[in-house]
């Protein structure tokens, strides 16, 4: 879950900021991605009506991927990762983290 | 206050217990929301879609509608009645737009217009052999739907050789509030598995809309739009539908000069 804070660590405590994201990768991309399908549809646009609740938070349902790198001889493997910068936009304010995409995990800045 | 946001703390964690999907409603109690009788009942809307919306908002309808982003369809809409049943004002509604109809389906109040998109355009009508999510949030049931309609609305091309090179990484936010749902759905159509998600989840409202073009996906299918903007939404990605809470101001994003 993710909470808006102030510059302060504040939580800011808003409900009905709008929040949607885009990915974009960076180096590596080992896992051969060649698309995303991010929070709102086309991809890497919003908002699409997705707030925050009267906390001033949200979740993060899924951080998945789908690559044929992951299977070699019809079998599940491992491999990553690919590495992408997931930009956040909360109203009008946005920021960026790193995602790492593995083939049996996902992280974000390094969790 | 927008202007004092700078950080954005991460803290994954799971939220607390699920909460059970919504007690299933019974066509009676949809009948009886539908003939309760309001008086000098007056609505001024910017389309007929918002009307509907409103509506269904202030009278807790759960509704369906599948429109054509058409001109005609972006008119505003100035209703006044003195008394009526809310399901006359929903036919009242309707009555603005020739073509369209009202419909009742199971738990669910229908709008949609078969001389503006026959049933082999619409997407709504292709079957899905099995649907299932299980305590799941609603934006993750709506991708889960999404996914089984789209491959079967646009089947992917595969590489020359038919191998399965490359590959797609995502994300999904929603809102921590939303309760999970649990939805069990065999050899029925997309709309019939949207009514399940608002039934089941606290949006109670879904919307297709139909791009007034009418040049058709490769697969026959009229092409979508969402309300949300005005990008090209591409084959892949077709069909698309939005859904509502109850109270939801509507997008206009759709309509000219947004």
């Amino acid at each position: 879950m993710y909470q808006v804070n102030d510059q302060s660590g504040q939580p800011i405590q808003v409900a009905g900021l709008q929040v949607w994201d885009e990915i974009n990768t960076t180096s590596p991309n080992n896992l051969g991605i060649t698309g995303y399908v991010t929070t709102c549809t086309p991809a890497n646009t919003g908002p699409c009506g997705f707030t925050t609740n009267s906390l001033g938070q949200f979740q993060e349902n899924r951080l998945s991927v789908c690559a044929g790198a992951c299977r070699v001889n019809n079998n599940c493997t491992t491999g990553g990762p690919t590495n992408a910068n997931q930009v956040i936009h909360v109203g009008s304010y946005a920021i960026t983290q790193s995602i790492s995409y593995y083939c049996d995990h996902v992280t974000a800045n390094g969790h | 206050m927008l202007a004092r946001i700078a950080v954005l703390l991460l803290a994954f964690q799971f939220l607390g217990a699920a909460r059970p999907a919504s007690p299933p409603s019974v066509p009676d109690e949809l009948r009886s929301k539908l003939g309760k009788r309001v008086t000098d009942y007056s609505l001024e809307a910017n389309s007929f879609v918002e009307a509907l919306t409103r509506v269904a908002g202030e009278f807790q309808i759960p509704i369906g509608i599948a429109w054509v982003n058409a001109p005609a369809a972006r008119a505003k809409v100035s209703l006044s009645m003195k008394s009526a049943t809310v399901l006359e004002l929903i036919e009242a509604v309707v009555k603005t737009q020739p073509g369209y109809e009202v419909s009742l389906g199971k738990s669910v109040v229908h709008v949609s217009s078969a001389s503006w998109v026959p049933g082999r355009q619409s997407p709504l009508t292709l079957k899905v052999k099995k649907f299932e999510v299980h305590g799941e949030t609603v934006e993750v049931a709506s991708r889960q739907l999404h996914d089984l309609v789209r491959i079967a609305a646009s089947p992917p091309k595969l590489p020359p050789g038919g191998g399965h090179r490359g590959g797609v990484a995502g994300s999904l936010f929603g809102n921590s509030d939303e309760p999970k749902i649990s939805v069990q759905l065999s050899d029925v159509t997309i709309e019939d598995a949207l009514d399940a998600i608002i039934h089941a989840s606290a949006r109670k409202i879904w919307i297709v809309t139909f791009s007034n073009s009418l040049i058709l996906t490769p697969k026959g299918f009229r092409r979508t739009q969402t309300l949300w903007n005005n990008f090209p939404i591409p084959d892949s990605e077709q069909p698309l539908w939005d859904l509502l809470h109850w109270g939801d101001a509507l997008q206009l994003t759709v309509l000219p000069g947004k």
